[in-house]
């Protein structure tokens, strides 16, 4: 066979590509409310903005020292807290954490306690309160993933 | 001998999930053949050569060539006592030139063949045994590879020990050389009336069953495609469990006066990876259906005692499973994410051993596989119902978080000309999409959207979807009581 009498499908300098490239953007969430059906509803966020200071535990603990506590712990019987266990993950860039610098000290106090609970993928009262610089920088959105096996 | 009997109760056996109970066999026009038929479906997912054994008229001939006509196979079947060799390879003619011999095929020679039945092998000719040792053993002939042969199936009657002096004694069917008895990797014995059951005896006695067409719409071929994929991806990387039975089972044998080769071990462990597949289960029945199959010893007359082969099998299991680690094995090998689910909540003995099997599953699943897991599993786990730690749950939240919530964009190249507007990939999952509603739908679709955008390829979307719910459904009795 030669190539004048191939059928072939060679379009060649016919003016058009041999295929087109689509996209199509998918975006889609079982996260909170955007699901009709599936709703993974968000409990709280929570997030400190320390601003410019490196010495996050040393800041925090003066806080603590401000409420008359000497452990993070004693924090549990002060503020509410979710008594359950629930997924954790970072908050969204538009999450505005609250600024230490002005924000009421219960309400840095009771984030910090919450903070202190979590690890990036799980809120757990049952563990004790750890004050880390990575755990006490994090923003994060605590979700009650129990409705996800509706 | 001790050693062998004193084990018989060491451990209670691990009990594992149901096994598969879907016959393919008895859909072809094939019956009796019930409490073998995961050994003959596992050698067609090992690939490795089957050998029938049992008198005539059995039904031996009849299930091999089904099989080939249910696999849709180029198939050759060969009368051994009758073979020539020219049957096999065709008529030689040298080259015009004379520089080379090649062979006029015929439709009957086996170059274009993927499955072979070598009936009779038993009453062969010592020189055509041993060409017929090269195309079980090396799939060649004349030191040619055979390239397109997947299957290579015999049929024998029994031995004959004393020489046709019983009706049960085939005269000319001679033991076979043990050293081509050992080529073949399982060893089914045809059940005999006698040993049938009412609705077998009738399904067989039907007139319709001479010269029928074995087709079963392709089911058989579809499931075995989907067992070898999952056995060559696993054949790398042995559970330790069939490996440990393998060997103990091979000792204790031994120990017995019943000698496994070597090269057997390999080929019962090869088997026992292939049948946990086609069970879908750890399985101590598969197990032992296994070893009762794969000792030749039969094909030459010295058939073993079956209490010895059974404490051996029992023996083998027990050390087997009185590893710790044990469950974590069943774990892994489950191929139902609700299996995985159910060992998991029954035998995981601290949340820290959840979190190592955990880390083990997703490094060594395939993507799709292993998303479907996390996607359905992390949910609970981060809820504290399930016995993982923390860093299991972090581990899970590396796959699943990204799953829970997707924003990307996929791209496709579509032919000029072409007339669809999504990519084939989308096309395939808008149709399982189309068959489910409600939260079951968010979630299959949430889960195929981020496969779809993080380009990760899904074998089956069907099948994972259901495997999905039924893990989800499983859960939701542990998550919300």
């Amino acid at each position: 066979m030669t190539l004048g009498q191939s059928s072939y499908p060679l379009r060649t300098n016919s003016g058009a590509p041999m295929s087109r490239r689509h996209s199509e953007r998918l975006s889609s969430s079982v996260l909170g409310e955007r699901d009709p059906f599936l709703k993974i509803p968000l409990v709280l966020q929570v997030g400190l903005d320390f601003g410019s200071c490196t010495a996050v535990r040393g800041f925090m603990e003066d806080l603590l020292s401000e409420v008359g506590c000497t452990e993070p712990e004693e924090l549990r019987d002060l503020f509410d807290h979710p008594g359950g266990r629930l997924l954790a993950r970072a908050a969204p860039v538009q999450f505005r954490p609250k600024d230490v610098r002005t924000a009421p000290l219960e309400a840095i106090l009771r984030d910090a306690l919450i903070l202190g609970l979590a690890t990036a993928s799980i809120y757990d009262p049952a563990r004790p309160v750890l004050w880390t610089n990575a755990s006490l920088t994090r923003c994060l959105e605590l979700y009650d993933p129990r409705s996800f096996y509706q | 001998m001790t050693s062998l009997f004193k084990k018989r109760t060491a451990k209670p056996a691990q009990s594992a999930p149901a096994e598969r109970v879907k016959r393919y066999l008895p859909v072809l026009g094939v019956y009796g053949f019930d409490a073998v038929e995961t050994a003959i479906l596992t050698s067609l997912v090992t690939e490795d050569p089957l050998l029938l054994i049992g008198k005539s008229g059995t039904g031996k001939t009849y299930l091999l060539n089904s099989l080939s006509e249910a696999l849709a196979l180029e198939h050759r079947h060969y009368n051994a006592s009758l073979i020539s060799f020219d049957d096999l390879v065709g008529f030689p003619y040298p080259e015009p030139d004379g520089s080379a011999v090649r062979f006029l095929e015929t439709p009957a020679t086996v170059w274009p063949a993927q499955s072979v039945l070598i009936d009779e092998i038993s009453r062969c000719k010592p020189e055509h045994q041993n060409r017929l040792f090269a195309l079980i053993h090396e799939r060649r002939i004349q030191g040619i590879a055979l390239d397109k042969l997947r299957f290579r199936w015999a049929a024998m009657n029994p031995p004959s020990i004393d020489q046709g002096s019983s009706d049960d004694d085939y005269i000319g069917s001679e033991p076979l050389d043990p050293a081509l008895a050992d080529r073949f990797s399982l060893f089914v014995t045809a059940t005999d009336w006698d040993q049938l059951d009412e609705e077998q005896r009738r399904a067989i006695a039907r007139p319709s069953g001479e010269g029928r067409i074995a087709d079963d719409g392709g089911v058989l071929a579809e499931a075995l495609s989907e067992w070898r994929t999952s056995f060559c991806a696993r054949i790398d990387h042995c559970p330790e469990l069939i490996l440990d039975y393998a060997t103990s089972a091979a000792n204790n044998l031994l120990l017995a006066g019943i000698r496994i080769s070597p090269r057997r071990v390999r080929l019962i462990a090869r088997s026992l990876l292939a049948a946990e597949i086609v069970a879908a289960a750890v399985s101590e029945r598969v197990f032992l259906t296994i070893l009762q199959c794969s000792l030749p010893h039969q094909t030459y007359g010295h058939t073993p005692d079956k209490a010895i082969v059974l404490a051996a099998h029992r023996a083998a299991w027990d050390a087997a499973n009185s590893n710790e680690q044990a469950w974590v094995h069943a774990f892994l090998a489950e191929p139902r994410i609700a299996g995985k689910f159910q060992i998991l909540i029954d035998k995981c003995p601290s949340p820290d051993a959840g979190s190592q099997a955990v880390a083990q599953l997703l490094a060594q699943e395939r993507p799709d596989r292993a998303a479907a897991f996390a996607f359905a599993i992390y949910p609970a786990a981060s809820a504290g119902h399930l016995p993982i730690g923390s860093e299991g749950v972090n581990d899970l939240a590396r796959v699943a978080s990204a799953i829970l919530e997707v924003d990307g964009e996929i791209t496709w190249a579509q032919p000029a000309g072409a007339a669809a507007a999504q990519p084939e990939e989308m096309t395939r999952i808008a149709r399982v999409l189309s068959k489910i509603d409600g939260a079951r739908l968010s979630r299959a679709r949430q889960f195929f959207y981020h496969c779809l955008v993080a380009r990760v390829e899904i074998k089956n979307p069907s099948a994972l979807e259901v495997d999905i719910d039924d893990a989800v459904t499983l859960l939701r009795a542990q998550v919300l009581p």
